[in-house]
């Protein structure tokens, strides 16, 4: 037993003490909380995965958490740690309702690959303005994509305000989006859409971009090592402003496919996301690898559906999720610390790409 | 037409109230207490991003505790009792005390915590900072949830507020009379903080040696501390400056609110400081200058302006002042290399001692 | 009898990353004594020097501070014991006055107000009783560089240094003025604090130690009183025998010109210039090597003609294609390679992996795509040639870049370099930090390079280097040229024109520029 565990990899050991962590800590703070605590364990831990509808409920749940994560990873891998995902994300979910809501009349054929189009770009443009600022001006990118997250979220409730508000529904929400603008489903009799098949698509397309092609391998070695890009002559600046459109695009196509099947309505409660914050945390947790990246965000993903059940069932905030997600990722962080040298096949084990020293500046100084 | 123009007089009008000034005051003070904060952070050289997180952090706790406190005081008694206002008196008077004490020690944990990570971890700073604020809203979240089911709080309205220090005699005075009378003590307090930042940063040894922390590590070699408990120790006064600003918040007279909807407070502090370069003088005008702008889509909510752009309109000026303030790179290039090629060519050749230290003062930063 | 310093003996360090091995290295050093270590690059001065100020924990040997046996674990720990040491990563803080810096941390009170007036009138008095320049209300940025390192030897010794490490000094500024360093450094040892001054510049340290311990090839081998010896003397020991073979190389037989280097200019700082209207040409099958002291701009001409820095004023071209504007990217295009890698500047991405750190120029080459997509069998099968061809040590390209030790990561770069069949190399130090073998595998390398043509300008490791590949020099002096020889000559002819004290005339120097 001693020596398969030895086999396995450092990091991944890490990762799945971090699951555990999560899970410990809902457990917890369940039984802290709830009266009856068995009827709440089932019903966070085993209801999520217990029928074939909540499943897919939970793959719909992540299709647009994994998008986010998707955009993540590339802006991770290139370590401009841009955030205006979230923005990207608000951002294109609120003009796409705006122009679905408001074409009602025309065709689909028209109006589902244009709203498709509409968020994608907007995630895009979005997305490249704290880039813009770091590369003309050296803002750091973080703090300024900080801001214009918090800056669209305004935004967005004035949008609503003044375009979408259905003045029946419960306050901070629109109209319901018409079910004829919904994906297709590809599973009938469930809610799984075509949403989710995208997602997968967009999975293999940015595996293959990361690892198989010329400028994901740009991409990896600006995020890597400033010195060695500037040696063989990588232009930072380039590299850098094409994955944070990239991870834009990516984020705002999720931000779309979010509005045509899974959201029925666009709501607006003054907290960002959590959807959003979620696909961050999982390309931390996945350190920034496409493929762990999915898995990262069915765990979560469960967690939250876990929450959300449970809160329909107890009122217990659906908070806790994101919470334990949080301890995770720290929990993570400290043990990517690698204060404990233990050996493994003679080698200690290479430091991860989330938490790396101080010695290699990153973030949005360019040039 | 003439609707604009009545709306604009409107909201000239509201900036030239009283109102404006008390609600000046109230908004710039946990900015200020922040930025200084921020300050010491920046010139001890850590990255204190999580200062967001630490102040909505210790922001909760001083509500929580505050709330709690009157809650546990007002249980039993009748409402519109005698009793029950004698006791709503008291609770006003002891509930913000306690919701300090608890706030400061609650924001001290976590950005003690924080330093743990950012130090000994040698976490990303970026990454460490936005997963502490995202903890911390995450936190939040679930605690007014929690308490708010358990029925444990009072509702805001009778959440004891921090002290005004109001003089009578002094209300008297025409224009800043109702000023004067409705100030809260911290804000009076907030305003000898600059100096002392200034005094600890320049006056004392103590200051000296952060200030090495920041430009020169190598410097601190022979002091008897190693670099990271000289910024140990300068996170502990910026993280008790944060700490300070979250309680200001969530307990600012004349009514504390507390809602879930993030401020950004922190990042527009983070943005005031670094935009100035870490300069106090320059921090407090940028913070003065935020404050302006954040009170006035205060007081412009009641009127036709629609509030979730008047709000975005703080951010947007916050991006605004990152930009202005931030070098224009290539402009410097090109002068330096005009410089250059005159020196190169001219007559008479410079002073040839070499300078050792190399790049602007402030050039090394994260800008 | 007086008790010594420092004294340590039979230290020795197994090899490490990036660190020389020490197999017996003794140091005598006396109370007040102004104590010199001399050795070429790569002799293993560096790691003593480390070993002694705390950065490393030596594997055997005695280790004893004013007679107690002393075992520092980290820098802090050694400067607790009284050993500083001041090297090239200044240990000033620019913000602060000269004042604030000596004293920074000696205040009883870390709270209290500093007593501004009373701290700068006893920092005047000090300055004065050293004879130094600066007042104490300067602001640190505005120092030249030999008043800073003159500031911070003050400092160490207000901190009770019993110790001070002066490593190499000579590598990053002009000693042309040692005179008044030299002075403060007599006026401090006879306080009794003892200093170890580490170079492989003999002339100045003859002048200014008392004994001289010469280390080679990773042991000391001698110590010697400065009085008795001669500049010649020491530097015939510090040329290290070679026990491996040296590849003996055929004559050059130069052809077209590729390089042509005019009226260049370059600066180092905002307004100093650290190049200055140099013109050389460079042919093809020629290695031409340029020499110099360490401050002569050699390393600022290579980077400015490989596209890493602005060139100011004047023209470099490639077969007749201006490169002067051009970046790194424009610069490699026209089929330029480089090696010039630093430790902070390494060139290699240790989190990808060993073919990835090969390959840049094939990721971006379309011949090595198939369909959009990388063709990862054709990569793999050329990063198993180089891996081979060069003898890197590792398992297989897969890979991490971390596992390589020095001397792979530098026959890395070569591999990446050299194999890109260029027009033009430009190799700075390419052996820097490397072990004898790798060393003689990369000249073996270069030469064959040569042989096919390419153009190589060369900046020498040390002078066993220069001595088997160079064919012909050009000396550098403060970022002027001041002698070209067309054929290779010996150290002891090229010394007065690197010290500054002859320099060609100027139809001596046009011969160099071919067209």
């Amino acid at each position: 037993m001693n020596k398969k565990i030895r086999k396995i990899p450092l990091p991944v050991l890490w990762r799945v003490a971090a699951g555990l962590m999560a899970i410990v800590v809902c457990f917890l703070m369940i039984c802290l909380f709830e009266k009856q605590r068995a009827d709440s364990l089932y019903t966070f831990f085993i209801a999520p995965l217990s029928s074939v509808s909540a499943l897919t409920g939970l793959v719909s749940y992540i299709t647009p958490m994994l998008f986010v994560a998707l955009g993540c990873t590339v802006v991770f891998q290139c370590r401009r740690y841009n955030l205006a995902l979230i923005a990207s994300f608000l951002l294109s979910a609120c003009l796409v309702s705006i122009f679905l809501l408001q074409g009602d009349e025309k065709p689909v054929w028209y109006l589902v690959p244009a709203a498709l189009i509409i968020g994608t770009t907007v995630g895009a443009v979005v997305t490249a303005i704290p880039g813009l600022m770091a590369l003309r001006r050296r803002v750091n990118i973080t703090l300024s994509s900080l801001l214009l997250s918090y800056f669209v979220l305004q935004l967005s409730s004035f949008l609503l305000e003044h375009s979408l508000r259905d003045p029946n529904a419960a306050e901070g929400a629109s109209f319901e989006i018409p079910q004829r603008l919904w994906l297709p489903r590809i599973l009938p009799g469930t809610e799984l859409r075509l949403g989710v098949l995208f997602a997968a698509a967009a999975l293999g397309l940015l595996y293959l971009l990361l690892y198989r092609s010329r400028i994901g391998y740009g991409i990896r070695a600006v995020g890597a090592s400033e010195s060695m890009s500037a040696y063989v002559g990588l232009s930072w600046s380039g590299v850098a402003m094409a994955a944070q459109l990239l991870a834009g695009a990516l984020a705002g196509f999720g931000g779309a496919v979010e509005m045509m099947g899974i959201q029925t309505r666009y709501v607006w409660n003054g907290v960002f996301p959590s959807v959003a914050m979620f696909g961050i945390l999982a390309a931390l947790l996945a350190d920034s690898n496409p493929l762990r990246a999915v898995l990262c965000c069915l765990f979560y993903g469960y967690l939250h559906q876990g929450a959300a059940l449970l809160q329909a069932q107890t009122g217990f905030p659906t908070e806790v999720s994101l919470f334990a997600g949080t301890v995770s990722i720290l929990f993570y962080f400290a043990l990517c610390a690698d204060l404990i040298p233990l050996p493994i096949n003679g080698k200690r084990a290479v430091k991860s790409d989330a938490a790396v020293e101080k010695t290699e500046k990153k973030e949005g100084e360019v040039g | 037409m003439a609707q604009l123009i009545e709306l604009l007089r409107q909201m000239g009008a509201a900036v030239f109230d009283n109102g404006y000034l008390v609600r000046l005051l109230a908004v710039c003070t946990p900015l200020l207490l922040a930025a200084m904060g921020l300050v010491i952070a920046r010139r001890s050289g850590v990255f204190f991003l999580a200062a967001e997180g630490v102040m909505t952090f210790s922001g909760m706790a001083a509500y929580f505790a505050d709330a709690l406190v009157c809650r546990a005081l007002l249980a039993g008694a009748e409402q519109g009792s005698a009793e029950y206002e004698q006791l709503m008196a008291r609770g006003a008077r002891v509930g913000w005390m306690v919701g300090l004490l608890v706030g400061m020690i609650a924001g001290m944990l976590l950005a003690m915590l924080f330093a743990l990570f950012l130090l000994r971890f040698k976490t990303d700073e970026l990454l460490a900072g936005v997963v502490f604020n995202i903890f911390a809203l995450s936190v939040s979240g679930m605690c007014l949830h929690l308490f708010d089911r358990e029925d444990l709080l009072v509702s805001s309205a009778q959440v004891g507020a921090l002290p005004v220090l109001s003089i009578p005699s002094l209300a008297q005075v025409p224009v800043l009379g109702g000023l004067l009378g409705s100030t809260g003590w911290l804000t009076y307090f907030s305003l000898l903080v600059p100096p002392a930042v200034f005094y600890l940063l320049n006056c004392t040894d103590f200051g000296l040696r952060l200030r090495a922390a920041e430009e020169n590590p190598a410097a601190l070699i022979g002091t008897g501390w190693s670099v990271q408990r000289t910024q140990l120790y300068g996170m502990l006064f910026a993280g008790g400056a944060v700490s300070l600003a979250g309680v200001a918040i969530a307990l600012m007279p004349p009514q504390p609110v507390y809602t879930l909807q993030p401020n950004g407070a922190g990042y527009l502090a983070f943005a005031a400081v670094w935009a100035s370069g870490g300069g106090i003088l320059k921090s407090c005008v940028s913070v003065l200058l935020l404050g302006i702008v954040d009170a006035c889509t205060d007081v412009w909510q009641g009127l036709s302006v629609p509030s979730g752009l008047i709000s975005a309109l703080l951010y947007a000026a916050a991006l605004a002042g990152l930009w202005l303030h931030a070098h224009n790179l290539k402009r410097r290039g090109k002068v330096r290399l005009q410089m250059q090629q005159q020196i190169a060519l001219g007559e008479e050749f410079p002073d040839r001692k070499k300078r050792w230290f190399r790049g602007g003062l402030r050039g090394k930063r994260k800008s | 009898m007086a008790q010594d310093r420092l004294r340590i003996e039979h230290i020795s360090k197994a090899y490490t990353e990036g660190y020389v091995t020490i197999t017996d290295a003794s140091l005598q050093i006396g109370v007040g004594e102004i104590h010199g270590l001399l050795g070429e690059n790569g002799a293993g001065k560096s790691t003593l020097v480390k070993i002694i100020s705390g950065e490393l924990q030596r594997d055997g040997g005695v280790f004893e501070v004013d007679g107690a046996a002393v075992s520092p674990a980290s820098v802090t720990q050694a400067a607790a014991l009284g050993i500083f040491r001041l090297q090239k990563k200044s240990g000033l803080v620019p913000g602060l006055t000269v004042a604030e810096n000596i004293l920074l941390g000696q205040a009883k009170n870390r709270f209290a107000p500093l007593a501004k007036k009373q701290r700068n009138n006893e920092i005047a008095a000090l300055l004065k009783e050293f004879g130094m320049d600066p007042g104490p209300e300067d602001r640190a940025v505005r120092l030249t560089a030999e008043d800073a390192l003159e500031m911070e030897i003050l400092k160490a010794y207000i901190a009770g240094a019993k110790l001070i490490i002066l490593d190499e000094p000579a590598s990053y500024f002009s000693l042309a003025q040692t005179e008044e360093l030299f002075g403060l450094l007599r006026k401090i040892a006879a306080k009794g604090i003892s200093i170890l001054y580490v170079s492989n510049q003999v002339r100045e340290m003859l002048e200014l130690c008392e004994r001289i311990t010469i280390m080679e090839e990773g042991a000391t081998t001698d110590c010697i009183e400065a009085a008795q010896a001669t500049p010649a003397q020491l530097q015939r020991r510090m040329v290290q025998n070679s026990r491996i073979k040296r590849t003996k190389k055929t004559g050059a037989q130069p052809g077209d010109t590729v390089l042509k280097v005019r009226d260049l200019s370059v600066f180092r700082t905002e307004d100093h210039p650290a190049v200055q209207q140099v013109s050389f040409s460079v042919r093809a099958g020629e290695v031409l090597a340029v020499v110099g002291k360490p401050d002569s701009g050699a390393r600022e001409l290579c980077e400015a003609i490989c596209g890493l820095s602005n060139i100011v004023t004047g023209k470099v071209s490639i077969y007749d294609d201006d490169i002067t504007a051009d970046r790194v990217r424009g610069v490699r295009d026209l089929g330029v390679s480089f090696l010039l890698s630093t430790p902070e500047f390494d060139g290699v991405a240790t989190s990808l992996s060993i073919q990835e750190n090969l390959l840049p120029y094939q990721y971006t080459n379309p011949d090595y795509r198939n369909y959009g997509l990388l063709d990862q069998e054709k990569l793999k099968k050329e990063a198993d040639r180089l891996i081979q061809e060069y003898d890197i040590r590792c398992k297989s390209g897969q890979e991490n870049a971390s596992v390589l030790s020095t001397s792979s990561t530098q026959k890395l770069l070569a591999a990446r370099e050299f194999s890109n069949e260029p027009v033009l190399l430009v190799a700075y130090q390419p052996t820097f930090g490397t072990s004898e073998e790798t060393a003689a595998f990369l000249e073996k390398k270069l030469i064959e390079l040569r042989d096919e043509g390419t153009a190589v300008l060369l900046v020498p490791t040390d002078w066993n280097e220069f001595a088997v590949i160079a064919d012909s020099v050009l000396v550098l002096y403060q970022g002027s040229v001041s002698a070209y020889f067309p054929k290779p000559v010996s150290q002891s002819q090229l010394d007065p024109y690197m010290n500054g004290e002859k320099r060609m005339s100027e139809e001596e120097l046009e011969a160099v520029c071919f067209e």
